[in-house]
Formats: C-alpha cells, sequence, structure tokens
C-alpha cells in the first residue's frame, strides 16, 4: 500500500526518493507530471503525503496542490522538492496549502525525520 | 566567448555564478574537484562533440540560456569506476543528467536571483546532437561564459551560459551570495 506519492517528471529524482523511503520502509507510489499526481490522488485514498516537483510539463506542481484542495482533499499534507527557492514561489505554495519545501537536490538523512512525522511512522 | 558587450561586473558576476553552479549540481555524478576545471572558448566546445542540455532563464529585460554539456562514453565509464551505482544505458544516463540540467539552472537561478527579481526557468530539454552551437547564437548575444571539466586534458563536461538582451543588462551578484550555508536538501516547514 502506498503511503507517499512523489511527483517529478524526473526519472532520476523518482528513482532516487522511491528507494531511499522504500528502504525506510514507507510504501511507495509514483507519477510523472502533476495531472498524472492528480489523477493518483483522486484515487488512492491511502496516500499520507505527496512529495513534488514544481516545474513540470502538462502541469505544475503548485497547480496541482491547489486543485487538490479544490477537490476537498484539505489534510493531505504536500512537500514541495524542487530547484525553485524564489521566495515569492514559497508564498504561493503556502497560499496553496504546501506544508513543506525541500530544495533539491533531495537529502534522505536530513529530510527522513520530517516524512516521518507527517506520515504518523 | 563572443565580444565582451557587459560591463565588468556582470561579466564577473556570470563567471562566478557559472563556476558555483556547476561544481554544486553535479556533484552526485562527478566530483569536478578531482579534475581540472577552467574557464573555456566557445571555441573547445564547438570542436568537441558532447551531448547536450538546455534550459532557460527568463528576466524581464533579458534571457539566459543554460547550457550543461557532456561526453556520454567518458562519463558513464567514470561513474562507473567512481560510484557503486553503474550506468548501463545511455538513457539512464541522460535522465540523470537532464535532472543534473536541472539543477544546475536552478543554482543559477537562485545565484542570479541575489541581483535580479523576477526570474523563471524552463524545464531542461535535451538537444539533438545534431545540434551546433551557433544555432543559439544571434544578434542579441550579448556575452556567453563557459567552464569546462576535464579528464587527462580530456574535456568531460561543461557548462556555459549565453545572455540575450536588446537592451544593456547590468547586474552584481556580491560575492557573499557564493559563501551563503548550502541549505539544499533540508525540510522547511511552513
Amino acid at each position: 500500500m502506498a503511503e507517499v506519492l512523489i511527483v517529478d517528471d524526473s526519472e532520476t529524482v523518482r528513482k532516487e526518493v522511491s528507494e531511499f523511503l522504500a528502504g525506510q520502509g514507507i510504501g511507495v507510489a509514483t507519477a510523472n507530471d502533476g495531472q498524472d499526481g492528480l489523477t493518483k490522488i483522486q484515487a488512492d485514498a491511502s496516500l499520507k503525503l505527496v512529495i513534488c516537483d514544481v516545474n513540470m510539463p502538462r502541469m505544475d506542481g503548485l497547480t496541482m496542490c491547489e486543485k487538490v484542495r479544490a477537490a476537498g482533499k484539505a489534510n493531505l499534507p504536500i512537500i514541495m522538492l524542487t530547484t525553485e527557492s524564489d521566495p515569492s514561489m514559497k508564498q504561493r505554495g503556502k497560499a496553496a496549502g504546501v506544508k513543506g519545501w525541500i530544495i533539491k537536490p533531495f537529502n534522505g538523512a536530513a529530510a527522513i525525520g520530517g516524512i516521518k512525522s507527517l506520515i504518523g511512522k | 566567448m563572443t565580444e565582451q558587450r557587459v560591463s565588468k561586473q556582470t561579466w564577473d558576476s556570470l563567471e562566478r555564478t557559472l563556476r558555483q553552479s556547476l561544481v554544486d549540481s553535479v556533484t552526485d555524478v562527478l566530483d569536478c574537484s578531482q579534475y581540472d576545471l577552467d574557464f573555456i572558448r566557445e571555441r573547445d566546445l564547438i570542436e568537441s562533440h558532447m551531448s547536450r542540455i538546455l534550459l532557460t532563464i527568463s528576466a524581464i529585460h533579458f534571457k539566459l540560456l543554460v547550457v550543461l554539456h557532456y561526453q556520454d562514453e567518458q562519463l558513464k565509464n567514470l561513474i562507473a569506476q567512481n560510484n557503486e551505482a553503474n550506468v548501463k544505458e545511455n538513457n539512464e544516463l541522460e535522465s540523470r543528467f537532464l535532472e543534473c540540467g536541472n539543477r544546475f539552472c536552478g543554482d543559477v537561478k537562485r545565484y542570479v536571483h541575489e541581483g535580479v527579481n523576477h526570474l523563471g526557468m524552463s524545464t531542461p530539454c535535451q538537444l539533438s546532437k545534431k545540434t551546433i552551437l551557433s544555432d543559439i547564437s544571434d544578434d542579441d548575444n550579448l556575452c556567453d561564459v563557459h567552464v569546462g571539466v576535464s579528464n587527462v586534458g580530456q574535456l568531460i563536461l561543461a557548462g556555459s551560459l549565453y545572455l540575450y538582451s536588446k537592451t544593456d543588462v547590468e547586474f552584481d551578484i556580491p560575492a557573499s551570495a557564493f559563501e551563503l550555508q548550502n541549505n539544499t536538501g533540508e525540510l522547511e516547514f511552513f
């Protein structure tokens, strides 16, 4: 059962984050872009956390977050994992209901405490 | 390198940004400190047939093209030697370099943001090997800077910044911006 959904257009990032979380005993699913992520979030009620890139084709991560909130999933935590560090972008994330922000590259050791607390492990 | 049409301050800012961003963004593929890293001329890149990732940073008055160049076979071998992870397929190397290009451009944007507001960046694009660098030059090209990473005299990796504008561009990225504590990878809660 997937607890965390990783949404990123980079196969390398999906693989890197998935392998790390799976090694921590966390169930993982992946999506290739915001549109794919939105579809999977709506179809899977077991998800406890979404880790999502910002800049992606078809649908960007912040738009996906806004659509998730508009679809009534107010309590599903979403963390952005992105190269973006612009304060205005973070501000838009906060307004869209983003719970946290990680500037790439992903550092599992630095992030795992926060991730586990968000999924109740 | 084209004729320099920007101030020394802007030029220096671009050079520092390029060098620092390149070194930081490829660390999980290549430890640049083990190789020779130098500013090079565009001609050196033209003469070297490399794979290329292209991204764009857009500001209100200018555009920056960010290019990551890499030698497929040499890098596959070096990665296999230096890391336990083996890169067997070209598409796996391409995927890793697409993400390196993304980080490279993200780092460039982060540094340039210290001197310029309102920046946007594209997603990475793999250029066809038929693309030649002169294809991306035009009359609006104010300057370009290039850093190469060489292994025993052979260029294996490089980064380029091409600055384009129809008007003069002036910005200064303070040296202190490059000394800031790197907080990448940490989870910041809102």
